[in-house]
Formats: C-alpha cells, structure tokens, sequence
C-alpha cells in the first residue's frame, strides 16, 4: 500500500531512483566489499544515502522528505541493493557526533564510520547499573592528558567485532548521579581491554561483557563538556529509540509474517483462507500501518520545525510490541517446525524460532518496555515523577 | 490533492476555528445527565461552511475534501456530540461525484438535511450485502442516524448503488432508542418509494468507505479525551498521601492507552488522503482504519473507566459519554470483524 499515495515529483523521483539502481547495481556485487563501497559511493552522490549528513563528512545533505526516503527504501529493497551501513556507529555515533561534537572529532569520525570503515560499540550499562544507568560506576580520571577508565561494563552488542567503544564513565565523582558523567571515545583494542560474549536464549552471542583495567583514551576523546554524558548519551538513546522504533523495519517484519504466512498450510488448505489467522494478521496491520503513518507525521512535523508531543516516545515500544504479536502468530504457523531446534545458519521455516526468541530481546534492548512506560507516562502525559528515580 | 499524513495551514486553521466553536456549545454535564447540552450546534456548523467543506472549489466548495469531514469528525468526537450536518456534507459530495446537480445547492447550504440508510438487518451494512431493488423500493433499512427530519435519503441499493429518495408518504423514518444519546437512530420504512440511480457507476463502495473513515474520526476522538479525562484525574485525584497518577500501575495503564490511541489517528488520516485522491486502495484503507480505530478506542474507554474508579460508573460523570460513541462507532457499519475480513479479502489473501 501506499504508491498510490504520491505526487508527480514523487513519481519521478521513483523512476529515477530505478534507473539508477539499473545501471548502478547487479546482485552479484554483494559478495565483493570494495564493489558495495564504490556503489555506497554513487548512492552517495546522487543523494539517496545519509541525507542528513554533510557533503563535507560523507553524507548527501537532502532536505527532509520521508515520501522520497521510503521511494529509497522500497526501490533499494526491491533490487537488494545495500542502503546506509547498518550498526550503532551511523544510527547514533555520528548523529551524536554532529550535534556534540568539536570539529575535529566529526572531521576525524563521521566520514570513517558512514563508509563502514570503522565499527562502534555501546559501553553504557553496568551489571550494577540496567534501567537504573545513571547510578553507574565505571570511573575514568584524567592523569597527564590522558583518561584512564576502569570497569565493567555488559550487553554491549558486538564488543568484539567493534573497532571503538563509546562509553558513559564517571568523571565527577561529588556530583550528584546525573552530572557527574562523561561521554568517551576508547579505542577498542588494547591493552587492559578484556571482551567476553554471552550466549543468548536467542542462540545467538552477539552481546558482550567488556572489562576495562587502566585502560587509556587521550584527554581530548571526551564528547561535550566534562560531567555532560548524561545529557550527550540522551541525543544517542533517542537515536537508538528510533531505530529500534523504525516503522519501515515494522512493516519488513510484517511483510516477512505474511510471505511464511502464503507457505504454510493449516488443516491441508493455504493458511491465508483460514478466517481466525487472517483477523489475526489485519489486526496487527493495523497497529503496523499506524505505526507507519505515525512516523511519517513526525518526520513532516520535524521538518516542519515541530516535534508532536508524545508521539516519539511511543516508537519504540510499538516496534516491540509488534515484533511480540509476529511472534505470537510465526508460533502458529509454524506448527510442528516449532519443536526442532534450529541451527542459525537453517534455510527451512525453523529459521522463525530466531525471530520468535528474539523478539523477546527487543523488549529490553535501548531501554526495557517498561521504562519506556514510565518515559512516556513522565515526560509525555506529564504524571508526577517517581521520587525515588529522580535521585 | 495533498497526500501527506500531516495537516496544511488551512486544514488546521479550520480544525482549530471547528474545534473552538463545538467547545463553546458543549455542555458536557448536562449531556451526561440525558438533558440537551449541544443547542445550536447544527446551526454553527452551517455557518463555519461545514455543508459544502467536502465539495471542490469548482462547485463552491472549500476543497477540504473528507480530509476536512475527518477534522469534524474529530472534533465531535472529542466533544461526545454528533450532527446530521456532517452527513449532509458527505451526501453533497457524493451527489456531485454521481452528477445529480439536483439537491446540492440545498445540501450544500445546510437548508436540506441527508440521512444516509445502508443496514438490511443481520449486519448487512456493506455495498455487496445490499438487496434492496425494484421499479419502487419496499422494504426497511435499520439504524439510520438522523436527529431531524430529513428531507433526502441517500438509500443503499443492490449491486452496491445507491438510490435518491424523497421524503414523503412512501419513505418515512421511525425513531428508536439509541445507546449513544448523540444521535437519534430510525428506521427507514419504504413502500412504493419513488427513487432515482444515483451515478452511472455505483457510488455505494464511495459512501460506505467515507462513512467507514468518519466513524474511526469520532471514535478516535472521544478515545483521545477519555485518555486526556484519564490523565488530568490521575494528576489531581489523591489517595495514600499523593495524586493516584505517582503509582506505577496506573502510569503503565494510561501509557498503555496512549500508545494504542495515538498512532491510530495518522491511519485514520492516511484512509482520509487516499479516498480523497481517489487511490486504488482506498477501500482497504478504510476498512483498515474503521476496524482498527474503533477497536483501539472501545478499548481505551473502557480503560478510562477503570482508570477513574467509581467516579467513571456514575451517570453524572461525563466519561460514558465517550465510551458510548466509541462503541457506537464500532457497531455502526458492522463490527471490525466485517472490516478486517473486508481488508483480508481486498488484500487477495488466500487467493493463490
């Protein structure tokens, strides 16, 4: 649904883009990494790619236009072409960078990591420090020009594929928990740094314990003023928020459910005839397509100048409570493919177990759904602050 | 025609200038307690353009499409009011989209009153369960919303046409009790009625989607003001030392509500913009939205309720008055069952 829905410029635009992705890419590429990084190159050029970012630091400075941004996705999917590298480094590394950082940090980062040339790890919680993270107790103290940081960080996604870190330590020590935060840039591999994977219910290990023992980081890696992590990490977690809160991964998510859905069968006849799965699946679409449009307004509103009240705090656990009812129906249709166990690498429909365990880890990640209850309880209806949290 | 889930200058100055002017009228106490509380609303509408707002600029309208009926609708909803004014409008429009220039002067001022009768019994509310037919028409059609007299019927036909019928001695209106005192609900009772096709393609599919839109509009609205009554009780109403909204099981309750309601009313718009352009899909947007709206707000208000305590189960105290209209919008039409499986059908699920 939707194409129905735009303008002529709109229209051209698309037709514009197929073109470009006609003589631009064959998917045989995909195997060959310095083809993708040429392609990202053009993509670049012609403007489909980081349009929120600077010419000067990779990126093709567009106007906001969500209608030409979903054109993007849709053709770039169609063709299986590679959009923006995937991972912390562009969706919340360079947007914090741009807002926060000093030129010299943005110059030296942002071009690297929109190219994927560089990898970013999050050292945000503590196993002492989850949805309560201010009250962390990694430290870092400035000896002879140098930030030396020791503690214990976890769920740190990817740590031991990452190139850097960024990390919230206390600099402060005497301030009061907020304010004594600094936001850090600690190069990834090094001596003091010990990386440990943990095995998820998923199957998968892509999250990590990091320890760090006098691990060092210059003076001047440190992104905005001494005691501001907090405040700097918000831009960040509210990055995160979106993208884990995407609406157009909402509707892949759905679209996949619905392509199981054509392939299996219930009681011998297609599984889409069967009137209880097909209430079930429009039920869902119609939280995923307001979901969407939801997105959608706030991006117009946002370009606009205006940011709705409210609404962005929703995203997020939208996203998650959609990949929960996904689930819920993939455990249906599933059938008996739902009690082998299913290696990662399966091609068959057990593949789903990956989506049906997964989608748990949703729900927690970038802030449980609970926290994002009180969030949107708090700062969006604007109910009275829980004292014992403010501390 | 714009396409954008967003509203224009125009669109929210006039949602805005609409919103205002039901809020004066709207005696929410009194509406609560069944005495008159809405008094001159009709008449406000006529005179802020609502009869012609659906109509285009080309034949005197504003051009506000159902986009406009939508902000309305909102608005009304918001306010636990309905008007005949509003279908009025609807039928103007979709007399000019079936070229009978005959009536819309008189719709378009707001002098003729429409009332729109789709419902043959047993939930037959959709353009193909309609069977209606013949050189005159004989028969009944339920749960037809009009407060005054109508002077138009815009009558659901078989094969998903619609027929023009005058009032008079074979088509009259039977008043009945209904559930949501915004509205008065008859039944049409036709015998021998003179009529006219409306269009030389049927309109009915045209109709049953825009009122299908308008009802997720109102049920949306009043869902959005249950959640707001739901939140200002939070704020003020005390127990155990401090205001019942620093609890976190009723915090999680409301942000429950909000992140249910408020998405839905982008979809409701969404629906609005394509049966406006006139896209291929519109009536899946429709449904889509009338299903999903109207399911998200009965579950929002019923929340609210619970939100509130006793105070909410109280006929003095107007949030029923919410509850009531969303599940008025809910049944109106057929439930969203009909809808989503209308959506699934649409769709081609299920068929190879």
């Amino acid at each position: 649904m939707g194409e129905g829905l735009q303008t002529e410029a709109h229209r051209a635009f698309r037709d514009e883009v197929r073109a470009f992705l006609a003589t631009e890419w064959r998917p045989e590429m995909a195997r060959n990494a310095a083809a993708v990084a040429a392609f990202r190159r053009r993509a670049v050029e012609q403007g489909y790619l980081y349009r929120g970012f600077p010419r000067a630091l990779g990126g093709s400075e567009q106007p906001t236009d969500p209608l030409r941004l979903e054109i993007i996705r849709q053709e770039f999917a169609m063709a299986r072409a590679p959009r923006e590298v995937t991972g912390l480094g562009v969706s919340m590394v360079a947007p914090t960078l741009l807002e926060w950082g000093t030129e010299e940090q943005k110059q030296r980062f942002i071009p690297p990591t929109l190219a994927g040339e560089i990898t970013w790890a999050q050292g945000y919680s503590e196993p002492g420090s989850g949805s309560d993270l201010a009250s962390l107790v990694t430290k870092a103290e400035l000896v002879d020009g140098e930030w030396v940081v020791n503690g214990h960080k976890i769920w740190t996604s990817n740590a031991f594929r990452a190139d850097w870190f960024f990390v919230l330590a206390r600099t402060e020590p005497a301030a009061p928990k907020h304010q004594g935060i600094s936001y850090l840039l600690i190069q990834a591999r090094q001596p003091g740094i010990e990386i440990k994977r943990i095995r998820q219910i998923s199957g998968k290990a892509d999250f990590c314990e990091v320890f760090f023992e006098a691990v060092r980081t210059p003076a001047d890696l440190i992104v905005g003023e001494r005691g501001a992590g907090w405040t700097v990490s918000r831009t960040t977690l509210k990055h995160e928020r979106n993208m884990v809160g995407s609406a157009a991964g909402a509707r892949e998510l759905f679209d996949r459910l619905l392509r199981l859905a054509e392939r299996r069968r219930i009681d011998g006849r297609p599984a889409l005839e069967d009137p209880v799965l097909r209430q079930r699946l429009v039920t869902l679409e119609g939280f995923v397509e307001s979901h969407i449009a939801s997105n959608e307004h706030q991006l117009l509103a946002g370009a606009r100048g205006e940011e709705p009240p409210l609404l962005g705090q929703l995203n997020k656990i939208t996203s998650t409570n959609i990949a929960d009812e996904v689930a819920q129906i993939a455990m249906d249709l599933m059938g008996e493919d739902l009690l082998r166990a299913a290696d990662p690498d399966t091609r068959s429909d057990a593949k789903w177990q990956q989506q049906v365990l997964g989608s748990l880890g949703l729900a927690i990640a970038g802030g449980t759904s609970n926290i994002q209850r009180n969030v949107i309880a708090e700062r969006g209806l604007g109910l009275p602050r829980d004292e014992g949290a403010a501390q | 025609v714009s396409s954008a889930v967003d509203l224009s200058d125009d669109e929210r100055a006039f949602a805005d200038v609409v919103e205002r002017r039901v809020r004066s009228l709207v005696d929410l106490v009194k509406l609560a307690r069944g005495e008159p509380g809405a008094e001159g609303l009709d008449a406000a509408l006529v005179e802020l353009g609502v009869p012609s707002v659906a109509l285009g600029e080309d034949s005197g309208g504003s051009g506000l499409g159902l986009f406009g009926l939508v902000l309305i609708a909102e608005a009304l909803g918001r306010h636990a009011v309905a008007s005949d004014v509003v279908t009025g409008a609807l039928a103007a429009r979709l007399l000019a989209e079936g070229g009978a220039s005959g009536w819309i002067d008189g719709l378009a001022t707001g002098g003729v009153r429409a009332a729109v009768a789709l419902n043959e019994g047993e939930g037959a509310w959709a353009p193909d369960t309609w069977r209606l037919d013949g050189e005159r028409l004989t028969g009944a059609k339920r749960e037809v919303a009009a407060s005054a007299p109508a002077g138009l019927f815009v009558v659901g036909l078989a094969g998903g046409r619609l027929g023009l019928v005058e009032a008079g001695a074979g088509a009259r209106l039977e008043a009945l009790d209904g559930m949501d005192a915004s509205r008065r609900l008859n039944v049409l009772e036709l015998r021998d009625a003179e009529y006219r096709v409306l269009g030389t393609a049927p309109l009915g599919e045209r109709l049953f989607s825009a009122l299908s839109v308008l009802a997720a509009a109102e049920a949306w609205g009043a869902a959005s003001r249950a959640l707001e009554m739901s939140v200002d009780y939070a704020k003020t109403r005390r127990q155990f030392g401090r205001p019942i909204g620093a609890f976190q099981a009723l915090k999680h309750q409301l942000a429950d509500m909000a992140i249910e309601i408020s998405p839905a009313r982008f979809l409701v718009w969404r629906a609005a913009r394509a049966w406006d352009a006139e896209a291929p899909e519109t009536s899946r947007w429709a449904a889509l939205a009338k299903a999903h709206a109207t399911s998200v707000a009965v579950r929002a208000c019923r929340a609210a309720v619970r939100a509130h305590g006793g105070v909410g189960y109280t006929q003095d105290y107007p949030l029923h008055l919410f509850l009531r209209k969303a599940m008025h919008a809910y049944a109106d039409l057929g439930a969203p069952a009909r809808h989503r499986e209308r959506a699934a059908a649409l769709a081609g699920w299920g068929q190879g």
